[in-house]
């Protein structure tokens, strides 16, 4: 059974295409590879729904099911080569609107774990849903296979907990995790101004 | 958006572009690259879509007018020469340029502001000439550029003498290192100020967290271990000297293009939903079709592109923009 991209809300794919299609046109895109590469060659492809948990959360020993969706993210390609991420987030009238463009770290390993990702054994008996895992405050990204019967999380590289790249079960991710958001050091109040 | 008069007032270095409102995407453009100091020269015509030709920086001056600078040219302002302009309408007189005629007396124009925010372009030596900008058959980008530039008697608001000002796009040539442990975003950030103004430097994130925590293992085993802490970055902006002013806020789209002309980049802090925080460098800005961006320099998740108010109240997500430290050379 293949990895089930899932249909992000009506509109949106057009909507981001745009926006990006604009922004370089203008010259708003700017590393090399996408200040090259021409507006009509830029393409998106892997639709998947972001999902965000704090540290807290995490360190309270709270589960997938805290986590919470923040919108929607695509691979950007030119050429046929993944060049950056876009990402869209809710407006006030409930329809995802175009928030930004990443051309990072977290890119590049997204397609690389998408090439380990789609050859899983688990993915033949299971039907796994592609989204995104993030938890900003301890800097990791991960690939999170959704399904009714399991979750499976790949961290992205550069990852606090390692195993990037690696499938791994929620209950494994998620105790790596929260030692590590356990064990942070705590940061002492700003100095005055 | 285009600007205000009450932005003008504001804009100090900021470049902007001058755009027809009656020609889609043709500009003003200004070659000054053959003026000498022996007078008046150069070319002053129309450009499809803003270059490096078509940025100018407004010059006020006592009497509320404003010289009009070339970003391409530094110290070649914009001249008019309304003499002679027929009352036919045809529009004639000369505009070219000139070089350190920054409040000559051809080089000074009133703004008349428009009622769609666009403004008409008064000679302060002949009052009732105005700017006038004929872009038809401007539809591809050449290296000359094309059309009309000259003056027209009696034109203020007319279609061919409102022109829309904005800010122009401005990115600084500024590089991010890769955050080298978990909880190095200020080291980071500090490190890559330093070697923005200062190539030369040899200071590492690592060899700044041993002067941080007064040890001298962090560019080696401690790294990862007990010199993997978070901190504030304007302590150790300070001890170099790249701290500007420490903001516990956020600056608003003027304020950053008045930071990015100084050429300064700056870095904001933003606090995470849970509480903790991060912070990564803003090196530039652009508006396009009414949406302000900003282009963020992140040490954990790279160069990236932000609607600007998704930049302040959702950064990655969960994140709030709160403080701000300006830097200086």
């Amino acid at each position: 059974m293949p990895l089930h991209l899932p249909d992000p809300p009506s509109g949106a794919h057009d909507h981001v295409k745009s926006r990006l299609h604009t922004l370089a046109a203008h010259g708003g895109l700017h590393t090399k590879a996408l200040r090259g590469a021409r507006a009509d060659q830029l393409d998106l492809s892997t639709p998947h729904q972001v999902f965000t948990l704090g540290a807290d959360d995490i360190a309270a020993g709270g589960g997938l099911d805290r986590a919470e969706p923040a919108g929607w993210r695509y691979l950007v390609e030119s050429a046929g080569q993944v060049v950056a991420s876009a990402e869209t987030m809710p407006a006030p009238d409930g329809t995802q609107r175009f928030a930004n463009v990443n051309e990072g770290p977290f890119v590049d390993a997204t397609d690389k774990a998408m090439k380990v990702v789609r050859k899983l054994p688990k993915l033949e008996a299971a039907g796994f849903e592609l989204r995104l895992l993030r938890v900003p405050s301890l800097y990791l990204t991960a690939l999170w296979l959704h399904s009714p019967a399991e979750d499976l999380l790949v961290p992205l590289q550069p990852s606090p907990i390692g195993k990037e790249g690696k499938s791994m079960s929620a209950a494994e991710f998620l105790s790596d995790l929260a030692e590590y958001a356990r064990s942070r050091p705590s940061l002492p109040p700003p100095p005055p101004v | 958006m285009p600007l205000t008069q009450a932005d003008l007032a504001t804009l100090g270095n900021a470049p902007i572009t001058i755009k027809s409102t009656f020609f889609d995407n043709v500009y003003l453009r200004m070659d000054g690259t053959s003026v000498n100091g022996a007078g008046p020269g150069g070319t002053v015509n129309c450009q499809l879509n803003a270059g490096a030709k078509e940025r100018f920086k407004l010059r006020p001056q006592a009497d509320g007018s404003y010289s009009v600078e070339s970003v391409a040219s530094p110290n070649v302002f914009l001249r008019m020469d309304g003499t002679g302009v027929p009352t036919t309408g045809a529009g004639g007189g000369t505009v070219n340029c000139q070089l350190n005629a920054n409040g000559g007396a051809n080089h000074k124009f009133n703004l008349r502001a428009q009622s769609n925010g666009s403004f008409s372009f008064e000679s302060v030596a002949i009052p009732g000439i105005f700017l006038r900008l004929v872009g038809s058959g401007v539809t591809t980008r050449t290296d000359a550029g094309g059309g009309i530039v000259n003056c027209q008697l009696n034109a203020n608001g007319g279609a061919h003498e409102s022109f829309f000002l904005s800010r122009d796009d401005q990115l600084l040539n500024f590089v991010m290192e890769q955050q080298q442990q978990t909880y190095w975003c200020w080291s980071a950030c500090t490190v890559s100020v330093e070697k923005y103004y200062n190539p030369a430097t040899t200071l590492t994130q690592c060899t700044l967290a041993n002067t941080e925590w007064g040890r001298n293992d962090c560019c080696g085993a401690g790294g990862a271990g007990a010199c993997n802490r978070g901190n504030w970055p304007q302590t150790p902006m300070q001890r170099l000297g790249r701290l500007n002013q420490d903001l516990r806020t956020t600056l608003t789209a003027a304020q950053i293009s008045d930071e990015l002309a100084k050429g300064a980049p700056f870095i904001a802090d933003v606090i995470w939903r849970d509480g903790n925080s991060h912070v990564l460098a803003v090196h530039g800005r652009h508006q396009i079709d009414g949406v302000e961006y900003v282009k963020v320099a992140d040490p954990a998740y790279g160069n990236s592109t932000w609607t600007y108010d998704d930049f302040c109240a959702r950064y990655q997500n969960i994140g709030t923009w709160r403080y701000s430290y300006t830097t200086k050379r």
